[in-house]
């Protein structure tokens, strides 16, 4: 039933293929059919691209917040304020209270933006050590929160098309915690989330871009105060944030390029 | 405060509030304007608070995304009247199930010009063209490109079947690139 000649017209099959692909929703004999259509078919690969570059640009418009003013008008629903120091505990990150939440809002809208926003040099260093300030300044550290793999993997790949390894840490001391989404360039880039005693690591990863070769010593980038440590390997640029020390971050890399390699690299690929 | 009150407020700040931002995005793409959307939301989030008792567990997101949809449409009915009905020919609308047939746009070899023109497409622009979807389009593909849900969700959320889930989505697809992929002048 299906003409997979290279003049062979999209039908819509194809392009609810393409799109069940591009939604993350295809099992994988699904995916195997589409790869191989896309091998003989110019013109699915030019609408897959298509697709991709669109639902590349919705995804980076800048997202709907909440105001603070909503913040405060929601104080009614809102557990009276409880002492900083427990609602740091508490295991879920959101802003939970109005009142940080409004902080953490102003925060995020006005100041961070403005002085960790990327300025010349290496941007991607920067930006990287902006978004793990700006997601401790508001809260927000995580879009997904979960310690299980399984689960953030295919949330991330859902969203992006990019399905990076997702390793847990938990036996070396640093458990995962969950995954966001930063936005750096104008790219979205999948944004692992470690824990370590009181602190967090930011892990993000991006696919190279082709020609672009392997680096697999650790470069450390200090970053108004943060350490970040960047190197390429497996085809991603691998840019690791923290507020631990240079000592501590070095350990965590170790450890997480260590379980990659035994890990199975090969689901570090991006699909596109 | 007693103590129903107390856990409820707790409830809300953990099952509603990491949702919030997901609400003002989505009543936002509903309503057309941040305002109405906040107001929108404010409203959901009092049905939602009312409803926490009743929250078995399960996807928060959907379970909150759901309430906002419905708080949305009616808040519009009775806010902006002139809203509803605006752009919808529902028989168009619920036709979905046929070819999606593109002339001249379906059958360009690749490598292709309107894939670098759509990724440098600027925020207005896509924001505009999001905006003149038909409204079951629209809210469709915000579901699921702004918030974030699956098929399955977004079938029981918009209580339709999943194939017109993927046809709604790939009808407002197919409209985004007509509109993106042609240069302007």
């Amino acid at each position: 039933m299906n003409d997979d000649t290279p003049r062979a017209p999209l039908d819509e099959h194809d392009r609810l293929l393409l799109q069940a692909e591009l939604d993350g929703e295809l099992d994988t004999a699904g995916s195997l059919e589409l790869a191989r259509r896309l091998a003989a078919r110019p013109a699915l690969r030019a609408e897959a691209e298509r697709l991709r570059a669109l639902q590349q640009a919705l995804q980076s418009l800048p997202p709907a917040t909440a105001s603070p003013a909503l913040h405060a008008r929601l104080g009614e629903f809102l557990p009276p304020a409880a002492p900083p120091a427990a609602r740091r505990a508490r295991r879920q990150p959101w802003p939970a209270l109005a009142a940080s939440a409004v902080l953490g809002a102003l925060l995020a809208g006005t100041a961070s933006w403005l002085s960790f926003a990327p300025r010349s040099g290496d941007d991607w260093i920067e930006a990287a050590a902006a978004g793990h300030r700006r997601a401790l300044l508001s809260q927000h550290t995580l879009d997904v929160a979960s310690s299980d793999r399984h689960t953030v993997k295919p949330w991330l790949s859902s969203r992006l098309g990019i399905a990076p390894t997702v390793i847990d840490l938990a036996a070396a001391g640093y458990p995962l915690l969950g995954a966001r989404i930063e936005v750096i360039g104008g790219q979205a880039v999948p944004t692992l989330v470690y824990g370590h005693r009181e602190h967090m690591i930011s892990l993000s990863l991006r696919p190279l871009s082709s020609g672009a070769t392997d680096d697999a010593t650790p470069q450390l980038t200090p970053v108004a105060g943060y350490a970040v440590l960047s190197w390429r390997e497996h085809g991603l640029a691998h840019l690791a944030v923290s507020d631990i020390d240079r000592t501590g971050l070095e350990d965590f890399v170790s450890r997480y390029r260590a379980a990659e390699r035994s890990g199975g690299s090969g689901e570090a690929a991006a699909h596109q | 405060m007693n103590s129903d009150t107390q856990r409820a407020r707790q409830r809300f700040a953990e099952v509603v509030m990491p949702q919030l931002d997901g609400g003002v995005a989505l009543a936002r793409w509903l309503s057309g304007n941040h305002a109405d959307a906040e107001d929108i939301v404010q409203e959901a989030c009092a049905r939602a608070f009312a409803a926490i008792g009743g929250y078995a567990g399960g996807d928060a997101r959907a379970w909150f995304l759901t309430i906002v949809r419905n708080t949305a449409y009616s808040w519009l009915a009775r806010h902006r009247p002139h809203l509803q009905l605006r752009d919808d020919d529902p028989a168009a609308a619920e036709a979905l199930h046929g070819a999606v047939e593109i002339p001249g746009f379906a059958r360009q070899p690749a490598p292709d010009p309107q894939a670098a023109l759509i990724a440098a497409a600027d925020a207005q622009a896509l924001h505009q063209a999001v905006a003149e979807l038909p409204s079951v389009f629209r809210e469709t593909l915000v579901l699921r490109e702004f918030n974030g849900l699956d098929y399955r969700q977004i079938a029981e959320l918009t209580a339709v079947p999943i194939g017109t889930v993927m046809s709604r989505l790939a009808r407002a697809r197919a409209q985004l690139l007509r509109r993106l992929g042609r240069r302007r002048p």
